[in-house]
């Protein structure tokens, strides 16, 4: 696999707040990445630094080989939707002309077909959209451009379940068509679950997770039943959480499930589950919804 | 340089910017027609008017608007500062000279219907104007580059500095003026400035303006340079 981009002991602080600390990841060229992570945690600034809008207060940035920053060569083949991007005061139509215009890439056909999937009002003037269609227009936007590197940062805002649906589904189907490096930072973790074949996941500004989506998914299952039991299953494996009600118990393991375990699950009478991509982002982000977690100590050696 | 002229088109598709300072004249021109018409009788009414600036005026603050909006929309679709900076240029040259171009013939027009049929002076202004036809691009056009590289400017230290910036700035422009205004009196040297003044030339005065679009251009370039947006 080639890299798109490498970040290399990335850091960014901003009057005494470090926003990225000392990050270090690789974006697959002609992959599909998640950038997964709380409010704050430091996605925005990151894609920022790779789009060449900031600069790192330390460490290196590589887009295709070389520093992006003012880089008229990687840059014209990068393309970044932002959440709350600011667009000139024009009609829906001169702003896409305006993106044929920057974008090398653009296919103007696939964007009126977009267009009119999203139903946007051609017409009408960017200041007069819904926060939705805004976020539709951005939408059609990063995808038309068929940028190598494009970036979409939680671009679904105000975007109802069938219209983000709509958006998984063409960003799927025309990356089949042409594949490019497409990185989506959401908080929709479990809508865009299957979409991910790559997740980088950022806490407090660090990277906790950089892994294929599909070795992070199968890393914990949750193990159900009376108390007693399942304490008794979980012995000394390592438990990310653990929830109690009455005499039945939940617990969230870590590690696979394997044959074994299924059989002492199956004669324990307890239920396992595969823990959602969702979950464990929660459970690497401190306060997730079960509260900060750490590994326990010397559990699962 | 490609890049650049994408950039130059793109603001070419915001006809906005065109427009409204035309339409400010225009509504500016056609106050003044009536008042002219109206007042035609009045003893010792100069038929003369101010009303021109209201274009450089409007084009001041729609550069402002402009360089702000544009910005981080064309830096998000991969423009690099450099590209920006290229392009809105010749796109505000492009401006500048068609401004020029268009204020020279409705100059010709005024002259030759003696003022609308009023001999009212709208686009004559008194003195600035008063230079030779081939002359009269560079009059119109070069105040034009110098309000939308100041508009430029403005809008690049807010987006370098924020509004801390522009206070900062405006503080300094104060302070450094007041100074200025304090050391010649001291001096004693109004008068020379007085004397600089009155031997200005329209000519001599476009030059003066040049340079100044000029620094407007440079502080712009440094503002923009390393910008994040």
């Amino acid at each position: 696999m080639t890299a798109a981009v490498q970040v290399s002991h990335v850091s960014r602080r901003f009057r005494g707040v470090v926003a990225v600390d000392d990050a270090s990841f690789t974006l697959e060229a002609g992959r599909i990445h998640g950038l997964l992570g709380r409010n704050g945690a430091g996605k925005t600034t990151v894609m920022r630094l790779v789009t060449g809008l900031d600069r790192p207060s330390s460490g290196a940035v590589e887009v295709f080989g070389s520093d992006p920053f003012e880089n008229e060569e990687v840059l014209s083949r990068t393309c970044f939707v932002k959440e709350s991007q600011s667009y000139p005061d024009l009609t829906v139509d001169r702003i896409l002309a305006s993106a044929r215009l920057l974008q090398p890439g653009w296919d103007d056909g696939f964007a009126q077909a977009l267009v009119a999937d999203f139903d946007l009002p051609r017409g009408r003037r960017v200041r007069k959209l819904s926060r939705g269609m805004r976020s539709a227009l951005g939408i059609v936007i990063g995808l038309a451009s068929r940028a190598p590197l494009t970036l979409f940062d939680e671009p679904y805002l105000g975007l109802d379940a069938p219209s983000r649906a709509l958006f998984y589904d063409r960003l799927i189907t025309d990356f089949a068509d042409h594949p490019r490096t497409v990185v989506l930072s959401t908080h929709l973790i479990d809508e865009v679950a299957n979409l991910l074949e790559r997740v980088v996941v950022v806490d407090h500004g660090r990277v906790v997770i950089d892994a294929e989506a599909e070795d992070v998914r199968g890393t914990a299952y949750t193990v159900v039943g009376p108390a007693g039991t399942v304490a008794q299953f979980v012995g000394r494996r390592e438990v990310m959480a653990r929830q109690d009600a009455g005499t039945y118990a939940s617990a969230t393991v870590r590690g696979r499930i394997d044959e074994p375990q299924r059989r002492l699950a199956d004669e324990l009478r307890l239920d396992l589950s595969p823990v959602s991509l969702q979950q464990l982002v929660a459970h690497a982000t401190s306060g997730g919804p079960d509260g900060p977690q750490r590994p326990t100590e010397g559990a699962d050696r | 340089m490609s890049r650049a002229v994408a950039v130059a088109r793109v603001h070419a598709l915001d006809v906005q910017q065109i427009i409204w300072p035309w339409a400010i004249l225009a509504t500016s021109f056609v106050v003044n027609l009536v008042l002219w018409v109206a007042l035609t009788d009045l003893d010792g009414f100069e038929k003369t008017t101010g009303g021109l600036l209201s274009l450089y005026a409007t084009a001041l603050f729609v550069a402002a608007v402009a360089v702000s909006r544009q910005l981080p929309f064309a830096l998000g679709l991969g423009v690099t500062r450099r590209a920006f900076m290229g392009g809105s240029l010749l796109y505000a040259v492009g401006t500048a000279v068609g401004t020029g171009l268009a204020l020279t013939l409705l100059n010709r027009l005024e002259q030759v219907t003696d003022g609308f049929g009023q001999g009212g002076r709208f686009f004559r202004v008194p003195w600035l104007t008063d230079v030779p036809t081939y002359q009269l691009l560079a009059v119109y056009a070069v105040p034009m580059l110098l309000v939308l590289a100041l508009g430029a400017l403005m809008s690049s230290l807010y987006a370098r500095f924020g509004q801390t910036g522009v206070l900062v700035t405006t503080l300094v422009g104060v302070v450094v003026v007041t100074a200025a205004a304090l050391l010649l009196t001291a001096a004693d040297a109004w008068a020379a400035i007085g004397r600089w003044i009155t031997g200005l030339t329209p000519q001599t005065l476009t030059g003066w303006l040049l340079m100044g679009t000029v620094a407007a251009l440079a502080g712009t370039y440094a503002m923009l340079r390393r910008v994040s947006v």
